[in-house]
């Protein structure tokens, strides 16, 4: 008994020595080490920090492997979890962060070095030191930044602290003046961080935007007044996100000497621990607060810091860490400066149940104070509590899911410091439907299943997010028809309460009790039955359905070739779910492309038993932050590297990208690379590199907002300078999604829309010369490209404003350039509509089977041309003297029969068939050769004609669009919810600093329904026999293990203390 | 009393325990057979290949009829797939349970709630074990066990999951001959002492972590070093020889570890290990596998090819067992961007057991290099334990102090105290 007491007495001890887990820094050196999850990003070689209760890792340099430019951003972050992983394989963590860097206003470090600065093993803090100097992350806006800056090259560094017990990262970033003079920044600009969330992450600003950040900025935020002295943006003093299983928060410390919002009249709710979200895109939040000096003299700094807390899903977990969270510093003169103070708080606790009185899990409580700020968010656990902290107040609570009827509770609840308050919420009980969908055969066939209902709204210029749902509490989205509402059309006033899949015929769905119209549907080739039924609470309404493949393709199949899953971070949809989006919307093939990740669906495929219905590919896109979105496929997965193939990007010109990604491809040679929505505002690689839209070349730009194309240090080119633009590229999406505003060339419309008067004048008849100015309408808004060149007159070429890329896709097809039209849906989540629009190849499936489908023959095709992009008509037959898309005809009399046959499922308007034709000889667009008008009818067949034309020049080419005029709800959505992407906040910005909008009210709706519209692939005429040249294309290996070198020198000051043995 | 010590006894051998004192080590031998109905005090699987563990014969039955072959009772001649007996002893009989519990209470330092690593401590069922063999005939042997209280951690948080029924051994064994014996199925491969130890019969709370590894709430989570149970074919002999004594065992597995629903691959993983011994006193075991292991989710698989090589001594004596192993694994993967790392580890246990009193202590030093290419990962553990048999039952009490000295990023206060009831029956 004596030895079991001296065990006890020894363990006493230990328990009274060791308390705290310590913290601790490493370079990871095994895979073993890493976080894993979702969106984990880290690799051998980069560097974590843990302290036991949270831990983070920190790339090493390089070039960023999220969505960044450089290497030493923050890249996995989580709670420890304890799993464990191999040295082959990460764990299974539940990291959900994708990327954050500081940002010096729009400058980031551009890391010469990572290092374990300290590792922990005194006992006290880990950190990491990033350390390098000033980058531009958007080249994009390097003129503004170089007016901006400091003319000297300042040190930057950014330590992560992680102290032992704590549950949140310490950021404190530092600018210094290496240099014997003052560095001077030319305006007041804020410090902060950039940060890139991604899908699965729901950000949660605590005050007026609640869950809705994005209409919160668009339509309250922006409208305020801007000044030079006071970005435009949210004020709040805290960001939060909502997760699966984890959840992020980021809060500031103060500083001594004050903050970028400090005493500006802008900002009347700013404390001293607030920050300014100027922006909160799709997946690029911006949080800045520190005010940077306006003269940093020699050898001085400048310090800021921020908190960044780990939570286990909900903000409530991270809010009070927050309001926990007590820091100081001691400053030169010995006196202690608290950093950030303890914020009093009480809590605010309940259950939800449904009205059955069934506790309810999973479900959001939002809390609102009584002034109407949304001030935090909780999710109730399995037994239905939840509970939140709160700061002393009054409030009210709502609850919140995916089902039923957000519950509110009526009165306010009041929470005094360290008292806890009780709010019960009832929400009601659904019912459920039950559908069962077979084709004509009796076959059980994937299906996607609308549940259409009507609301009421006698207010036509409200949206339906104004009443329908209400996202700040973070309700979700129905998607209504976007017509205008009108009191006695129901027609006008219709929603979809809820879209699911049947992958196998057969699915059900929990809905809110109430009158829906439930529609089958299974893409443009089946038509589109429906019923009416009434849900009521607790019982289960059963639906038959059948579909009928209306429209058969026989010798093609369709096809989407830009595709997004959860391996990309700005999706959140879970492989499972996107290959049976594809199923029920029809698609027979598709290429993954998702960013900067080479994925595979197959083994998914293959699990879901959907070989019939769906084949699929490898493909990635290559995603640039400023110089466009590159597809290539097939491609092999590489098991090993984390992004699986994918390589970097940054700073490399867009030909070597291409041969590099061919490097990647099953046959190289074989391999088909595409640029993706060319005209997408700075993600569109015509835009950034100003090709002109009717001179077939890169021109002068016609916005500040340029790539940087300064050479480089050693003389050479910038990788971005135009003689670096490069067409070697297969095919171009032409048709993106539901965008016809980056499809089409902006047009003057003929009801002048809402909205501030453009700056500039009228043109005056001929339309702009040398000046520019707003057109007629109808007519596309052109600015004026101005090229000087010496010894020449100054001139001027017209592009549109806001260019098209169709017309783009003339002009290639004018220079003779065999590219490849496609149409894609880009579909990153539910929202985005699989296969809408999609691409038919000429290609045979034999039975219908997509098991006998041969993968080279549709990649010939496509190459070849023999395809036309759709959203709802289907081109059976276009041919030019007996030959189809993509092929070459020899005319020598100039004389053409052309065949043309359209046909559409019922559901699906056409109005009109246009015959176009181009060549060498073509103006701006190719001749319209012919309109086919076709009779308002549902019958398949729409159009079948054949026609001569005559005079056709040698070199010419024939399109073919179709087009009409009625929507295709509730099949396809309209676009609604245009992301707001950084492109309008670098507008903002640019705003305040004077860069206005010169054409005011005239620019691109991207909210717009989905109407049809198809065309085809040209069919080439000649006039005689030509020898078609097949060139090797330019294929190069890849390799992200060469060393990225900084653009930076060396720190020589460094260098020499390391001779004198000085300490550090 | 007599039959309680000699099944504690047998008990002790098969938990590499040793003999009495009162017993010289010349007389140390495998249990004998009996015309009395025995069973193994802890359900020790039968016919496990260590030295250290002499074989204890699979229970026999007692009045077989040796004229009697392969006959079953309608007197017809069995067909391929009965039940096939040669004794006149009903099949039920023939049918033997045993098992084992390890309950307690069990501590991490420091005494905090809602920590990953030395928290959530107190009551825990470590294991709750069942065991059943069939011997239809003389040199057949059928065995099975479950574990009713298997952890099944939420993959998410390790301190959350809940207590399952999960297989444990499941195999059939033929013995054509003392050199030459064939076991199929479920169950440890021939490799490193400690790990052929039955689950009952480790003296301590648990086997060293060169066997089991780490896993919160002790600790970060560890992979062990040594191989757990596998799907396969094993060929093994019983000791062979007189003073100086001869075992080997070849198997053929899975390479996947226990209850795998299917093969990783289409790689099986050989594994080989020979025993020498000097009147069983002492014995030197050498063990060697080679095993290609794909993870990852299809189609990002990385293969990894795994060569795994140790050595034991064994002695034991006057009560005392000591026990030195020495295990070693290198690995190399597929993809280059991954640098091939080797790991190891070195254990020594020592024991004592008094059988008068039922008192026994035992102290064990394990050290253990996870990974080569992974920085301050090393892991020293020191255990001691004191325990007690009461006579008259089946059970011992136990008493643990375990140390465990981890460097850099695993490092933690995370000593234990382990206070346990082990039964067998």
């Amino acid at each position: 008994m004596r030895a079991v007491s001296l065990v006890f007495l020894a363990a006493a001890l230990a328990a009274c020595s060791k308390t705290t887990p310590p913290a601790h820094a490493t370079q990871v050196k095994s895979r073993s080490e890493l976080i894993g999850g979702k969106r984990a990003l880290a690799e051998v070689g980069d560097f974590k920090i843990s302290n036991g209760i949270v831990h983070a890792i920190v790339q090493d340099v390089g070039t960023s492997r999220g969505f960044g430019s450089f290497g030493g951003s923050l890249i996995d972050v989580d709670l420890v979890r304890g799993t464990q992983g191999s040295p082959a394989e990460a764990p299974k963590g539940n990291d959900y962060f994708t990327e954050m860097f500081p940002a010096f206003f729009l400058t980031a470090i551009e890391p010469s070095k990572v290092e374990v600065y300290k590792d922990g093993s005194d006992g006290g803090p880990a950190i990491i030191r990033v350390s390098g100097t000033s980058g531009t992350f958007l080249s994009l806006i390097k003129a503004l930044t170089d007016v901006v800056d400091p003319k000297q090259k300042l040190d930057y560094t950014c330590d992560y602290i992680l102290e032992p017990g704590k549950q949140y990262l310490k950021i404190v970033t530092t600018v210094s003046n290496p240099t014997s003079t003052d560095a001077a920044w030319s305006l007041a600009v804020p410090f902060g961080f950039v940060t890139l969330l991604g899908e699965g992450q729901r950000l949660f600003v605590p005050g007026q935007a609640g869950f809705d950040m994005r209409y919160h900025l668009e339509d309250t935020v922006y409208k305020r007044p801007a000044s030079l002295n006071a970005l435009p943006g949210e004020v709040t003093q805290m960001w939060t996100t909502e997760g699966d299983g984890v959840s992020y928060a980021l809060a500031i410390g103060r500083n001594p000497d004050g903050t970028y919002l400090d005493g500006k009249p802008e900002y009347p709710t700013a404390k001293p621990d607030s920050m300014l979200i100027p922006i909160a895109s799709s997946s690029f939040l911006g949080s800045y607060w520190a005010k940077a000096p306006t003269t940093l003299p020699p050898k001085g700094s400048y310090s800021y810091t921020a908190y960044l807390a780990v939570g286990s899903g909900d903000v409530a977990s991270v809010q009070q860490v927050v309001y926990e969270l007590r820091d100081t510093i001691t400053r030169p003169n010995g006196r202690e400066y608290v950093m950030r103070e303890k914020t009093p708080y009480g809590w605010l606790s309940g259950t939800v149940r449904e009205t059955t009185g069934a506790p309810l899990g999973g479900v959001s409580v939002v809390i609102q104070d009584e002034a109407g700020l949304y001030v935090s968010q909780a999710t109730t656990n399995a037994n239905g509590t939840w509970r939140a902290p709160v700061q002393p107040g009054k409030f009210r609570a709502y609850a919140v899911d995916k089902i039923r009827a957000v519950a509110r509770s009526e009165e306010l609840v009041e929470v005094a410091e360290g008292q806890s308050a009780r709010i019960d919420l009832r929400m009601e009980q659904p019912g459920t439907l039950q559908v069962v969908v077979r084709d004509e055969t009796g076959r059980e066939v994937p299906a996607k299943i609308s549940v259409e209902a009507v609301y009421d709204n006698d207010d036509g210029s409200r949206p339906p997010r104004r009443f329908l749902y209400d996202l700040k509490v973070g309700e979700r989205i129905r998607p209504s028809d976007l017509r205008r509402d009108e009191a006695g059309n129901p027609d006008t006033r219709r929603y979809l309460e809820r879209s699911f899949f049947a992958p196998h015929g057969a699915a059900s769905q929990a809905l809110k009790p109430g009158t829906y119209t439930v529609y089958a549907s299974r893409g443009i080739e089946y038509d589109l039955p429906s019923q009416t039924v009434t849900i009521t609470a607790g019982k289960t309404t059963d639906v038959g359905l059948t579909l009928t493949h209306v429209l058969k393709t026989p010798g093609w199949i369709s096809g989407d070739f830009h595709v997004h899953s959860v391996k990309s971070v700005d999706s959140d949809m879970a492989l499972t779910e996107r290959v049976i989006s594809y199923a029920v919307e029809g698609v027979d093939f598709l290429s993954s492309t998702d960013h900067n990740y080479v994925a595979d669906y197959r083994p998914v495929i293959d699990a879901l038993k959907l070989n019939d219905w769906v084949r699929s590919v490898v493909g990635l896109e290559l995603t640039s932050l400023e110089m466009g979105h590159f597809n290539a496929f097939p491609l092999v997965v590489q098991p090993g590297p984390v992004q699986h193939g994918s390589f970097r990007w940054f700073y490399r010109p867009p030909g070597e990208l291409f041969a590099q990604l061919r490097g990647l491809g099953v046959d190289p040679q074989k391999t088909i690379v595409q640029v993706n929505h060319p005209r997408d505002t700075i993600l569109g690689y015509l835009n950034a590199f100003n090709y002109g839209t009717f001179v077939g070349e890169p021109i002068p730009p016609t916005s500040s907002i340029v790539l940087d194309t300064t050479p480089q240090p050693d003389g050479t080119p910038s990788p971005y300078h135009p003689s670096n633009f490069s067409m070697e590229f297969d095919a171009m999406e032409v048709f993106n999604g539901k965008r016809f505003d980056i499809m089409f060339n902006y047009r003057i419309p003929a009801t002048p829309p809402e909205g501030p008067e453009p700056t500039i004048p009228n043109c005056p008849p001929g339309g702009p010369t040398t000046e520019e100015c707003i057109p007629a309408p109808g007519e596309v808004l052109m600015d004026l490209a101005k090229v000087e060149e010496p010894g020449q007159p100054t001139r001027y070429i017209q592009q549109p404003a806001y260019p098209g890329a169709i017309d783009d896709w003339y002009t290639m097809l004018k220079q003779g350039r065999h590219i490849t039209a496609t149409g894609n849906s880009d579909s990153h989540g539910a929202k985005a509509e699989a296969g809408l629009p999609r691409t038919y190849i000429q290609a045979d499936s034999g039975d219908g089977s997509m098991r006998a489908l041969d993968e080279t023959e549709v990649f010939d095709s496509l190459r070849q041309g023999a395809a036309y992009p759709t959203n709802g008509p289907i081109i059976e037959v276009f041919e030019v003297n007996g030959l189809g898309m993509g092929r070459t005809v020899v005319a020598s009399d100039g004389v053409v029969d052309v065949k043309i046959v359209v046909k559409a499922a019922p559901w699906i308007d056409v109005k009109r068939v246009v015959v176009r034709r181009g060549g060498k000889d073509q103006g701006n667009s190719p001749e319209v050769l012919d309109v086919i008008p076709v009779p308002e009818t549902t019958e398949l067949e729409r159009v079948n004609v054949t026609k001569r034309y005559t005079g056709i020049p040698d070199g010419s080419f024939l399109v073919l669009e179709v087009s009409g005029d009625r929507d295709m709800w509730p099949v396809h959505t309209p676009y609604e919810f245009p992301s707001l992407e950084i492109s309008d906040a670098v507008g903002v910005i640019g705003g305040s600093f004077g860069f206005g909008n010169k054409h005011g009210k005239y620019k691109p709706q991207m909210a717009q329904k989905v109407t049809p519209y198809a065309f085809t692939n040209p069919i080439w005429v000649d006039r005689s026999l030509k020898q078609q040249l097949r060139p090797v294309k330019r294929v190069l290996p890849v390799s992200n293990d060469r060393p990225f070198t900084p653009r930076s020198m060396p720190d020589l000051r460094k260098l020499f203390h390391a001779f004198h043995s000085d300490p550090e | 009393m007599q039959s309680l010590a000699v099944v504690l006894s047998i008990a002790l051998a098969q938990a590499g325990a040793e003999p009495t004192p009162a017993q010289p080590p010349s007389e140390v031998k495998a249990p004998e057979l009996t015309s009395e109905p025995t069973r193994p005090a802890e359900p020790a699987p039968p016919n496990e290949f260590h030295a250290a563990v002499p074989i204890s014969p699979a229970p026999q039955t007692t009045e077989e009829d040796p004229t009697t072959k392969y006959v079953d009772r309608s007197g017809r001649q069995p067909v391929v797939g009965a039940l096939t007996v040669k004794s006149s002893k009903p099949w039920w009989q023939r049918i033997s349970f045993s098992g084992f519990a390890r309950l307690g209470v069990f501590y991490t330092f420091p005494f905090q709630d809602e920590q990953l690593v030395g928290g959530n401590g107190g009551f825990r069922v470590a294991d709750f074990r069942l065991s059943a063999e069939f011997r239809p005939i003389d040199d057949v042997t059928a065995y099975a066990s479950v574990e009713l209280a298997a952890p099944l951690p939420d993959p998410n948080d390790p301190l959350n999951g809940s207590r399952i029924v999960s297989l444990r051994d499941a195999w059939v064994q033929y013995e054509v001959c003392s050199g030459f014996i064939v076991r199929a199925g479920q169950f440890r491969p021939p490799y490193y002492a400690e790990m052929l130890l039955s689950d009952g019969a480790i003296p301590f709370v648990s086997r060293s972590v060169l066997a089991g590894g780490l896993a919160p709430p002790e600790a970060y989570p560890t992979k062990a070093l040594a191989l757990d149970r596998q799907i396969g074919l094993n060929v093994f002999s019983r000791r062979l020889g007189g003073t100086f004594g001869f075992r080997y065992a070849l198997g053929v597995f899975n390479g996947n570890g226990q209850n795998a629903l299917f093969n990783d691959n289409n790689s099986p993983m050989p594994v080989a290990r020979v025993e020498v011994d000097f009147k069983e006193w002492i014995t030197l075991g050498l063990n060697g596998y080679y095993n290609v292991r794909a993870e990852g989710t299809r189609p990002n698989r990385l293969y990894t090819t795994q060569v795994g090589y140790g050595a034991d001594l064994e002695a034991h004596g006057y009560g005392f067992s000591g026990l030195v192993a020495f295990l070693g694994k290198n690995s190399s993967f597929n993809y280059a961007g991954l640098s091939p790392e080797a790991a190891m580890g070195v254990m020594g246990q020592l024991r004592y057991f008094h059988e008068k009193t039922g008192l026994e202590g035992a102290a064990r030093v394990a050290w253990y290099e996870p990974s080569s290419a992974q920085a301050d990962d090393q892991i020293l553990e020191i255990a001691a334990m004191v325990a007690w048999r009461p006579f008259e039952l089946p059970f011992r009490v136990l008493v643990q102090y375990t140390h465990r000295g981890e460097e850099g990023p695993v490092s933690y206060p995370n000593d234990s105290v382990d206070l346990m009831l082990h039964a067998v029956w």
